[in-house]
């Protein structure tokens, strides 16, 4: 065994088998978190719209917890293009999925402006992260007929879809995103004080 | 992950993935009802050549409970409150079926080294696959780590319901993220070193024990499914 081109393959980006492990297991804390916010609106047309807000409430301190452990340009890319495929293969919208795997860059380059160790920035990454669940609402409120067909060809019942526009004025969306944004920073700031109280000094942060 | 070993056809991993990704289509641009029990259906037919009877028929009766109840509650429901909750409620699973049963075809009929296998020969970049691998490995864990931490928490008399959160918030929230991410952080330093002592970071092309190859009866089914998708765009069209 030559010990000198051990693991080439994937140090390339100076990411260690240990760190792609790591955000494999916290991709799958994220998801089943993300779930247990999301599933308790989504099969509800009324409660439907404030699914992105439950999601973001919900995930912060595990994806501070994650950058700080791999505080390296790939573990958020890597999250989101995960999701956005966790996602594609379960029959979410695409808007959603292609939204993660976008934004998850962008996230990527906000926190590592900071070097992945500005609070700061780290948190205003994850507000954006939060946001691709949002991106198919933005579709339902850019043309509703259009969503209302669509989503009824699926198998949707009418009422669902009555339901749905019934209670999604328009004034709804800039709504969602403020309130996803708030819950976001929310749930970052609770993030950072779980950190510093408890996973720092537990030694568990890079 | 040991699977028994099933009287059916085995199928190449890249043949049920790609399943997946024409039921990812069909929930996306499903022209018709119809269409979609068409395609449930075939996912079934696919699951019982694949060995997974069982699978299959609770798949489809499931799906057929599904229909009944829905048409019962907009037919016979339609006005009432509940009605509606039943049909809302329903309605979301009801769109992402197909998708639910393709996927759980593929998780349950393929072991994680076939599917590794396959990444290789789809030339996924290992900074995908195996954080993608580690992930569906990971899963069942979190589920029962979810229930021994809400046991835990119960001891101090803490539950996840609205009153208790809304009493003491800190602890609770302090009670369910505090263990998680521990195990998880853990749990990630001792799958590595499982995975480096096997000879993941091995520079050389990775092997595996499982011969893959595209059979005949893998091409069949990809043609059958691949016809599937120029089929829901006609099906549109026409209006059939």
């Amino acid at each position: 065994m030559s010990g000198v081109n051990t693991s080439d393959f994937i140090k390339k980006k100076g990411l260690t088998v240990r760190d792609l492990v790591t955000i494999g297991i916290f991709t799958a804390v994220y998801v089943v978190v993300f779930l247990v916010g999301g599933m308790v609106f989504a099969p509800n047309p009324v409660l439907t719209f404030y699914m992105p807000i439950g999601c973001a409430l919900l995930c912060g301190p595990i994806f501070l917890l994650l950058v700080a452990k791999v505080p390296k340009h790939g573990p958020i890319i890597i999250l989101g293009l995960l999701i956005g495929l966790l996602m594609f293969a379960t029959g979410m919208h695409w808007m959603m999925n292609t939204a993660y795997i976008v934004l998850g860059i962008v996230a990527d380059l906000v926190a590592g402006a900071g070097n992945f160790k500005s609070i700061k920035l780290n948190i205003l990454a994850y507000i954006i992260f939060a946001l691709p669940p949002v991106g198919s609402y933005v579709m339902f409120f850019l043309d509703k007929a259009v969503w209302a067909k669509s989503i009824m060809a699926g198998g949707t019942e009418q009422s669902y879809v009555d339901t749905m526009i019934a209670s999604g004025p328009n004034w709804l969306l800039p709504v969602i995103i403020a309130g996803t944004i708030v819950a976001a920073l929310l749930s970052g700031l609770l993030g950072r004080v779980l950190l510093k109280k408890q996973f720092e000094k537990a030694g568990i942060t890079a | 992950m040991n699977l028994p070993q099933s009287p059916g056809v085995r199928f190449d991993p890249r043949t049920k993935l790609f399943v997946v990704l024409v039921a990812a289509l069909v929930v996306a641009f499903s022209p018709a009802k119809n269409y979609q029990y068409c395609f449930v259906i075939a996912v079934c037919i696919f699951a019982a050549f694949c060995g997974r009877w069982r699978f299959s028929a609770i798949g489809l009766s499931a799906y057929a409970l599904l229909q009944a109840i829905l048409w019962y509650a907009t037919h016979w429901l339609a006005a009432s409150t509940l009605g509606t909750m039943l049909v809302a409620g329903l309605g979301f699973f009801n769109m992402i079926f197909p998708c639910g049963i393709a996927a759980g075809l593929t998780i349950s009929s393929t072991r994680v080294s076939e599917l590794l296998a396959a990444a290789v020969r789809l030339r996924i970049p290992g900074r995908v696959y195996i954080p993608l691998a580690v992930l569906c490995r990971y899963f069942p864990s979190v589920k029962e780590d979810w229930r021994f931490i809400r046991s835990a928490m119960k001891l101090r008399g803490l539950t996840l319901s609205p009153a208790s959160i809304v009493r003491q918030p800190a602890a609770t929230i302090e009670c369910l993220y505090v263990p998680l991410m521990m195990s998880a952080a853990k749990a990630a330093d001792e799958l590595s070193a499982a995975a480096i002592s096997r000879g993941i970071e091995s520079p050389r092309p990775r092997t595996c024990i499982i011969d893959l190859h595209i059979r005949p009866a893998d091409v069949l089914v990809m043609i059958l499914f691949g016809l599937a998708v120029p089929a829901m765009f006609l099906w549109g069209v026409f209006g059939l």
